[in-house]
């Protein structure tokens, strides 16, 4: 199966930031400059709040990914490579405090996989914008298909939805195990 | 050679962006000042990270803007070449590049702050706070000056260049500021 290179192009951006994220935090952490020990107590707002939050959280960052179809995909490129970024840094912070890789896993994976398929499609949605723009400056029309793109627009949109659902309940659950753990 | 017309609003749009990544690293590193080097760390990065976004967020802004402008313009019936309406933006850009290249100045010639105990407490409250003092409180007076004149030399530029009546020119930038002002306002509500 070959990817649509706007896929390709958004994968690679998230896995650089994530890689470059944990770089820079791991190197800093390393270097003492910042101090960071296990977590304590933590104050876990209940499901349902935590659900709206996340949720709005998330629309934030798929609506910027979006907007790079009329930003000639600039807009994508750079949202994918932050989220990137602070999710790699998150992630070194958390394994320099102490937390087991298992942990992390089971705190990432169940809500993450579906929430990074969503940013990625929401992101290569927004690098057609590139090709659009391209096309823009040749014809002096700035024309975007809606109707072609309202599929995988709506199926980005409810796994975002799906994926703050399972971070609140599941996630959440794993995490005050993981708090109470010795 | 060959005919770039967007070069004009890449030039503006990366000038703008340098400008205001120079201003927002220097305000960073104005604000550390007196703290802790175990503080700075992460400060530090985080900050400057960033505002290193700062840049491709500009660039992006001013492209996106162009679209916005030529959407709104085709919804009243003005017919504008894509290209024509991406030129005629690069003024305004240009206006809000010299303010955020003078509001960087402004931050290398100010005098050392002097925080108190508790900053990291309120480390935002303390940045708010450093913009409401002298000299940086003019660059925050100018900020609404300065976008006004980048309105109206877009407005200007978009009445001469597309060949349409004022109150066209007045409805595609009135409609491509709103969209961005909205925008910018869901995601400072959501962060």
């Amino acid at each position: 199966m070959r990817l649509p290179p706007e896929v390709t192009v958004a994968i690679s951006a998230l896995m650089l930031g994530g890689v470059s994220g944990w770089l820079v935090v791991a190197l800093v952490l390393a270097a003492g400059e910042a101090a960071t020990g296990p977590v304590g107590h933590v104050d876990l707002p209940p499901s349902v709040s935590l659900f709206l939050k996340i949720v709005v959280r998330n629309m934030t960052v798929y609506a910027l990914l979006l907007t790079g179809v009329i930003t000639w995909g600039v807009t994508s490129l750079s949202t994918l490579v932050f989220n990137g970024f602070v999710l790699g840094g998150l992630m070194a912070t958390s394994l320099r405090g102490g937390m087991p890789m298992g942990t992390l896993a089971a705190l990432l994976l169940p809500h993450g996989i579906i929430e990074l398929g969503a940013f990625v499609t929401a992101g290569a949605i927004g690098l057609r914008g590139w090709s659009i723009g391209r096309r823009a400056m040749r014809t002096g029309r700035f024309d975007v298909d809606l109707t072609a793109l309202r599929y995988p627009v709506g199926m980005a949109l409810a796994a975002i939805v799906l994926a703050a659902a399972i971070e609140s309940t599941v996630t959440r659950q794993l995490l005050l195990a993981a708090l109470d753990a010795p | 050679m060959k005919h770039r017309p967007h070069r004009e609003l890449l030039i503006a749009g990366t000038s703008w962006g340098l400008s205001a990544t120079a201003f927002g690293i220097l305000f960073t590193e104005y604000a550390l000042q007196g703290l802790g080097p175990d503080v700075r760390g992460v400060a530090r990065i985080v900050a400057n990270i960033t505002t290193g976004f700062t840049l491709i967020g500009v660039l992006g802004m001013a492209l996106g803007f162009a679209a916005l402008v030529w959407m709104a313009l085709r919804w009243i019936d003005v017919d504008a070449g894509f290209d024509v309406v991406v030129t005629a933006l690069w003024p305004g850009f240009a206006v809000l590049a010299a303010y955020s290249a003078a509001g960087a100045v402004t931050v290398w010639l100010a005098p050392s702050p002097h925080p108190p105990p508790d900053v990291l407490e309120n480390w935002s409250g303390y940045q708010a706070s450093l913009m409401r003092s002298y000299p940086l409180a003019a660059v925050a007076q100018a900020r609404t000056l300065a976008m006004v004149a980048a309105g109206a030399a877009v407005w200007a530029s978009v009445k001469r260049r597309v060949r349409c009546s004022w109150w066209d020119a007045g409805i595609g930038v009135g409609a491509g500021l709103s969209v961005m002002a909205v925008l910018a306002t869901l995601i400072n509500a959501a962060a």
